[in-house]
């Protein structure tokens, strides 16, 4: 539902392309998005800083990502701008996110303690630019996104249910690979 | 106008891919899981019934119950049997023999006969020489049902007499119960049928399964109280058998009283005619594991939470025991927070807590409702008698003694060491 929203607030907005950009100079941008899968959807915030030259952009970013896991995804960010359609553009994130710290479990029946550890981010897609004003652009992108979180379990196995060292302990490491289509709209400031 | 349109188009449609991408997007997880894998180890029955004796000292690796006689301690080895540990000079004790029986969790002694759970069997062994212990008699089927690792079952004819442990990974879909895994690969090594039982008195910890007052052994199971008549030591009879309800844990005696604790309560009875015990009512409490313990007036339980007790309660309950009327629930006094209480063991106003991983903590109890906290040893801590100035606690790592003659200045006396191995 939030993704035909978004949709339905995007296509209009096609219409505010004027110009292309301010082409060379330093940006500093904040990103709004929805990360959807085969989970929830989930809330993307990011804000980063890069230089363009020319046709070609740099820089890194760090943000918040609710999908299925909480997550802070550090990560550099690239984009390419065609000469023959220069508000369009392709891009690629690519870094590591950081896990929401590590839980305790709450299941009584036996100790769960388990930790939560980060693992690659990528984000590769296409955006497109709408000028608002002079140095300042808003742009939607569309990409296809990888997270991957580690969670680590540990759990208490009744082994002779009685004495001090009763329990035994076992470990299990659940390796998430969280595709996602993420749709950002991103508001970005030449300096 | 026209190119406005065009571009309104792709963009509507670009956008709307991710419609199509829909079904294609999937969150996959691959689980990998570390276990120890325990492959039973069997001998034949009567094999292992003739080696029940007195056997050169071993280490001790799982301790459990624990039992004092004189100048000796009984030392269960969770499973594996009894070590016996001279203890005429306290700082000093000596393990000097271990007496194998494999299944055995509990024990108690009277005079000169020490009765151990067998598996299945309640067997008597005869401990006139404690360095000569031999076997008396044995009583096939007096504890029917035993829970065993995971439900694990041994053969009819063959009892497991130890575990070979084996480490191992494996790999799935992270949608597969992983518990599930280990009990499956279990049951594979799985050959037939049989099990049995359950725990020590006389200066028996509060942790005990089996308890003696008089002429009776008393045993609870999981869900029943036991009655035995060992008048005649050395071939115990069954007289009764009382159904209580599930989740039976510990049994105390006091005067001509039992107190059994369970994981929802504690019930009360009066042994005044052994046979037939009279409920003398019941306390119930949060689901959890709760050992007890009681003088003349007030019963102490500590109820943990934690591992296979259920719950969030980590407390010291102390209860009225005025009230004789099985109608009338008894009434609780005071509670004490707690970090995670196991046993328990209460000498005069002295009252020794094991606490987990907080330690043994030794209160002043005369207040019941200020306990004042005389000192606290750093253990992991499991089960302790207190008897005539000298507690006796079992800990992860350790057999302790201490000194508490004077309670300002309680003092370790020795220390076994103990290796826990799976």
């Amino acid at each position: 539902m939030r993704f035909i929203l978004i949709i339905l607030i995007a296509c209009p907005l096609a219409g505010l392309a004027q110009s292309s950009p301010a082409p060379t100079g330093w940006k500093t941008n904040i990103t709004a998005g929805e990360a959807f899968g085969e989970s929830m959807p989930g809330l993307v915030l990011q804000a980063g800083g890069g230089f363009r030259f020319r046709n070609f952009y740099a820089g890194a970013g760090a943000g918040y990502d609710k999908y299925k896991f909480e997550s802070y995804p550090v990560f550099a960010d690239f984009r390419f701008f065609p000469v023959k359609v220069p508000n369009l553009f392709i891009y690629g994130q690519g870094g590591y996110s950081l896990p929401n710290g590590s839980k305790k479990g709450t299941d009584d029946s036996y100790l769960d303690i388990y930790d939560i550890s980060g693992g690659l981010y990528s984000d590769i897609g296409v955006g497109y630019n709408l000028m608002l004003k002079k140095k300042q652009a808003l742009a939607l992108s569309l990409g296809y996104s990888l997270k991957k979180v580690s969670v680590e379990r540990y759990g208490y196995t009744c082994l002779y249910c009685s004495g001090p060292s009763a329990f035994e302990r076992t470990t299990s490491i659940y390796n998430y690979n969280l595709r996602r289509i993420m749709l950002k709209m991103l508001y970005e400031i030449t300096w | 106008m026209t190119n406005n349109f065009t571009l309104r188009v792709l963009f509507c449609a670009l956008f709307s891919l991710p419609i199509l991408f829909n079904s294609c997007i999937k969150d996959s997880c691959q689980q990998k899981s570390t276990y120890k894998i325990f492959t039973p180890v069997f001998k034949d029955m009567d094999e292992v019934r003739a080696d029940i004796k007195s056997n050169a000292p071993r280490e001790v690796q799982n301790a459990g119950k624990i039992y004092i006689r004189g100048n000796y301690i009984f030392l269960n080895d969770i499973d594996r049997g009894i070590h016996v540990i001279d203890n005429s000079d306290p700082s000093a004790p000596k393990n000097v023999s271990f007496i194998g029986i494999p299944g055995n969790m509990d024990l108690a002694v009277k005079g000169n006969m020490l009765y151990a759970d067998f598996y299945t069997e309640l067997i008597t062994l005869d401990i006139s020489n404690p360095l000569d212990v031999r076997l008396s008699s044995y009583r096939p089927q007096s504890f029917p049902v035993r829970p065993y690792l995971n439900g694990f079952i041994a053969a009819a004819d063959k009892i497991i007499v130890d575990w070979t442990v084996q480490d191992s990974v494996v790999m799935n879909a992270c949608d597969v119960p992983n518990d599930r895994i280990v009990y499956e690969y279990m049951q594979n090594l799985n050959s037939g049928t049989n099990v049995a039982a359950v725990s020590p008195i006389g200066a028996g910890g509060s942790m005990a399964r089996f308890t003696i007052i008089n002429d009776r052994l008393y045993t609870v199971s999981q869900n029943s109280l036991e009655i035995l008549d060992i008048s005649n030591p050395g071939t115990p009879t069954h007289t009764n058998k009382v159904t209580l309800p599930w989740g039976i844990e510990t049994i105390f005696p006091m005067g001509a009283q039992l107190f059994i604790g369970s994981q929802s309560g504690m019930f009360r009875y009066d042994v005044s005619t052994p046979d037939a015990p009279v409920s003398l009512g019941q306390f119930s409490h949060a689901r959890t594991c709760d050992p007890v313990i009681a003088d003349d007036k007030y019963a102490y339980v500590t109820l943990r939470s934690g591992s296979s007790c259920a719950g969030y309660t980590n407390q010291l309950d102390i209860i009225d025991l005025k009230i004789t009327n099985p109608n009338v629930p008894m009434q609780l006094l005071v509670t004490h927070p707690m970090t995670n209480p196991h046993g328990l063991g209460k000498d005069g106003d002295l009252l020794f807590l094991c606490d987990g991983v907080a330690g043994l903590k030794v209160f002043d109890v005369s207040d019941i409702y200020r306990l004042k906290p005389l000192k606290t040893f750093t253990m992991d801590a499991y089960d302790v008698i207190a008897y005539n100035n000298r507690a006796l606690v079992v800990a992860k790592g350790g057999l302790y003694q201490y000194d508490y003659s004077d309670k300002s200045n309680i003092r370790q006396l020795s220390k076994i060491t103990i290796n826990t191995k799976p």
